[in-house]
């Protein structure tokens, strides 16, 4: 027997891109780190925050918002790049499927 | 003594489908104890983040069973461990609110026997409780030997663990 979770599309496109961003930050600090040993305390300092905000935001216990996504990204000597990209024909057609259902 | 199939077959274990992008290959896998699909159908969809960030538990779940399941690294920095022994072969895989308990029967196959929220887990110091549930459900599981892999070490029980 195979198992899904009952979670919305809109829910989990939310929470995966979410996930998603927090996971690219955490791997760009473990580079950064390892190249120049940059910490989450100079990222703190740099955008002159208590280092517990970044330890929180990074770790999913507080949310981020776009423009700390930036800040962090410019404390690291990075930027962040986005686009929105078509999804496979499957998807996409799950997507409208369900806000067809929902208009209905 | 069954395989993992047989016993999905006989109802004790349910595979966990994560539900993959159409470009993911599911590298590792997720079964649940049958006695886990009530929690899993009815309770993980009404906890609440304690934090009170937008991700609900629900969605770090699923979004955690996506990486997990993807094969993606899952630790960039001692910071961020997402996976770690807690004893007798027994992992907690966690998101900001939750830790999940189980243990790996080969390499990238781990076999979830309890789920709770953080905040419960951390406040009544449910761990060691939850560790030796999972080893209970272990022992009584007619899973062929060896039922699990031992040891301490991430990278014995999953592939692309850490951070080069």
């Amino acid at each position: 027997m195979s198992f899904r979770i009952t979670i919305s599309p809109k829910d989990q496109a939310a929470g995966r891109f979410v996930s998603r961003v927090r996971r690219e930050l955490q791997k760009a600090l473990a580079e950064e780190s390892q190249k120049r040993g940059l910490t989450q305390s100079d990222l703190a300092r740099a955008i002159g925050v208590n280092r517990s905000v970044i330890s929180r935001e990074l770790r999913g216990h507080k949310d981020l918002s776009l423009s700390r996504v930036a800040e962090l990204a410019w404390a690291m000597g990075r930027r962040p790049v986005f686009e929105i990209v078509e999804t496979a024909p499957a998807q996409a057609a799950t997507g409208l499927a369900a806000v067809d259902a929902k208009t209905d | 003594m069954s395989t993992l199939v047989e016993l999905v077959g006989a109802g004790e274990l349910i595979r966990l489908d994560p539900a993959l992008e159409a470009e993911e290959l599911e590298w590792r896998s997720v079964y649940a104890l049958a006695r886990l699909l009530p929690t899993l159908q009815k309770e993980l969809p009404t906890y609440v983040s304690q934090w009170r960030v937008e991700l609900s538990p629900i969605q770090q779940f699923d979004a955690l069973l996506e990486v997990f399941c993807a094969g993606e690294r899952l630790t960039f920095d001692r910071m961020f461990k997402p996976l770690t022994h807690i004893q007798d072969g027994v992992w907690e895989l966690k998101t900001a609110d939750l830790r999940i308990f189980g243990w790996f029967v080969m390499k990238d196959c781990f076999v979830m026997a309890a789920i709770d929220t953080a905040f419960k887990v951390k406040s009544h110091n449910l761990y060691v409780g939850y560790a030796n549930m999972a080893a209970y459900w272990r022992s009584q599981l007619p899973l062929d030997q060896p039922k699990f892999i031992p040891g301490e070490d991430p990278n014995d029980v999953v592939s692309n663990y850490d951070f080069p």
